[in-house]
């Protein structure tokens, strides 16, 4: 039987992060390179709603590992949960995302089990005489370092979010479900998780931020960063801006947006005022949805927009913010 | 305690080696670690007990170990071991939890990945070592003295934190660089170059074949994204500004919003609701 390439599904209560999809895509093209097949861990709770889409994006077995204790990440307990699947199942490569939960169980386990890990990799492959080659950068991103595993199985590596980029998905496409019970004792646990919470966008740093609303050179007075600052309470997004509103000192330089600031790569972007120059384009590359405000028709940030809109902020910005206070005062 | 290149100094590759660009590179200590070290004297200032410092290299690291006793902790240790930026993480591992063990200790703490490989993985390997909990992305960290467990706030993906108690000992990774190092005077610098420093030497034979090699060292080449894909029937200066702009322009929306101010304000809300900033009001939910 040949060894299987699992893929660890990260999710957060059945949500699934986008880095499962492109680990499942680099799983994809390396089970076709090694006659495989892709295995996907699914652990949770009530998650057997994934399994279809796990599916549709080169799954071709889901482990399905349901029980109340494992509604929510903790160390110990998935820990456990993972060895006795590797132990049982001898996989041949064990891939993780390089997110906070799944750093922390990849490299758990990889301690457990003692096995080689390599973390925060940009790419997965094959050389010539079969040898799996993990690409991971180092230094800061100056150097990437290609390196080579050997020795016993399974091999594990976390991917870097955001770097592969996701195949589209295949509905029709269908998995086979092998159900396991994970048994699971309680005393094992050493940590407890109390809660989760979300920061006030309005402090949290621009990198972590889920949506964010800017202002650039557009926007020139503290009115106009009073409509932006109020618009983005309402959506709960953080502030951010260009370098030019910082030069203004509208923003703190660490609220700077662009090559010269900070690289985002929130769900939504607004842009107000803000032109588009290649400096800051850089910086917003990653965002995954982008809506802007400008005056002018050939302002390079149209290119970007999924929702180009035409007008005068001073006027716009007032009726949105009403627009969303009459919304939400009806739901 | 890690000593690593200055995070400022620039690399270059040369014949597959890592290579600081400036003739004489600045070695400094990890930033995660300094921050690590100062959670850690706040903590004895509050509750009281030792700081121990070890740290793992050729002789070069005691500087490091010298400014750990300038900072006040109590004992330094020097695991001497003269290539250890060569050893993979489970042999160092190894002998930190060794030194570990050769102290009481109720809190190990360290930084949570390096600023050179930044691996992030000696936390957990040294928790299964020790046989203590793990913490990782640790952003916040108190200390339940009747109920002997720590409270820590895990930094997790946008913007969110899980609050977790964890019983000690536990290890815990330190994910913090803002933390600013207290000023250490030139006397205590001084001072602390008589102090003792506990050298442990690693005896050879203790060093695991490696199962990671690395085969080649190269400039970054960021790979191409899946879904981009030029589209080739645009103007050449279409499929230029898409260049410039680093490929990422080429999007859905091809239709201007303009118009009545109202109506505008309407279409935009409208999208907000579609990208799922806003609720639906109930009357619209079929």
């Amino acid at each position: 039987m040949k060894k299987e390439i699992w893929v660890v599904a990260d999710h957060d209560g059945g949500d699934l992060n986008e880095v499962t999809y492109e680990i499942l895509g680099e799983a994809h093209d390396l089970a076709k390179s090694l006659d495989s097949k892709v295995c996907v861990i699914l652990i949770g709770h009530q998650v057997q709603r994934i399994i279809d889409v796990v599916a549709g994006f080169g799954a071709d077995t889901v482990y399905l590992v349901q029980h109340e204790l494992l509604v929510d990440y903790v160390t110990d307990i998935y820990t456990s949960v993972m060895v006795n699947l590797v132990q049982q199942r001898q996989p041949a490569i064990i891939i993780f995302g390089d997110t906070s939960q799944s750093h922390d169980l990849a490299a758990g386990l990889a301690a457990q089990i003692k096995a080689p890990i390599a973390t925060d990799c940009v790419k997965l492959e094959l050389n010539e005489d079969s040898t799996i080659m993990a690409t991971r950068p180092s230094y800061g991103d100056q150097v990437y370092v290609k390196l080579a595993f050997s020795g016993e199985k399974p091999y594990l590596v976390t991917m870097r979010p955001g770097v592969i980029g996701i195949e589209s998905q295949n509905r029709s496409r269908g998995a086979e479900v092998i159900r396991v019970d994970p048994a699971i004792e309680v005393s094992i646990a050493r940590t407890k998780l109390k809660r989760k919470f979300k920061l006030d966008p309005a402090t949290i740093p621009l990198s972590e931020a889920e949506v964010i609303v800017a202002g650039g050179a557009g926007a020139s007075t503290k009115e106009d960063w009073y409509l932006i600052k109020e618009l983005a309470e309402l959506i709960e997004a953080s502030v951010g801006g260009s370098r030019v509103a910082a030069d203004r000192g509208f923003i703190s330089t660490e609220r700077v947006i662009g090559l010269s600031g900070t690289y985002i790569t929130p769900k939504l972007y607004i842009a107000i005022g803000i032109s588009g120059a290649s400096h800051h384009t850089q910086g917003i590359k990653e965002a995954k949805s982008i809506v802007t405000i400008n005056i002018d028709r050939a302002a390079p940030i149209f290119n970007m927009a999924d929702l180009k809109v035409i007008a005068d902020l001073h006027l716009l910005l007032p009726e949105i913010n009403n627009e969303i206070r009459r919304t939400k005062a009806v739901c | 305690m890690k000593q690593v290149l200055d995070p400022r100094s620039t690399i270059k590759v040369k014949g597959g080696q890592i290579l600081p660009q400036e003739p004489t590179p600045v070695m400094v200590i990890n930033p995660r670690d300094i921050a690590a070290l100062e959670e850690g004297m706040r903590l004895t200032e509050i509750f009281g007990g030792e700081v121990t410092a070890i740290s793992a290299g050729d002789e070069e690291v005691k500087r490091t170990l010298y400014y750990c006793l300038a900072r006040g902790v109590d004992r330094a240790i020097h695991i001497f071991c003269p290539r250890s930026q060569d050893l993979e993480v489970s042999p160092l591992s190894i002998l930190i939890s060794r030194a570990i063990m050769s102290v009481d200790y109720d809190l190990v703490l360290c930084g949570d990945r390096s600023q050179d490989e930044g691996k992030g993985l000696m936390v957990p390997f040294l928790a299964n070592l020790l046989g203590c909990p793990q913490a990782t992305k640790v952003v916040k960290l108190e200390i339940i003295q009747e109920r002997n467990s720590a409270i820590i706030w895990r930094q997790l993906e946008r913007g969110r934190r899980a609050e977790i108690e964890c019983q000690l000992p536990a290890v815990i990774g330190v994910d913090r660089t803002s933390l600013e190092s207290k000023y250490v005077s030139i006397f205590s610098q001084r001072a602390a170059l008589v102090k003792p420093v506990q050298r442990v030497d690693l005896e050879v034979g203790e060093i695991q074949e490696a199962s990671l090699h690395v085969v080649e060292v190269t400039p970054p080449r960021p790979r191409t994204k899946k879904t981009f894909v030029p589209d080739a029937s645009l103007s050449p200066e279409e499929r230029f500004q898409l260049l410039l702009s680093g490929g990422v322009d080429n999007k859905k929306s091809k239709d201007f919003i303009e118009g009545a101010t109202g109506l505008v304000a309407k279409q935009v809300v409208d999208f907000l609701k579609k990208e799922g900033r806003l609720p639906y009001p109930k009357e619209d939910i079929v």
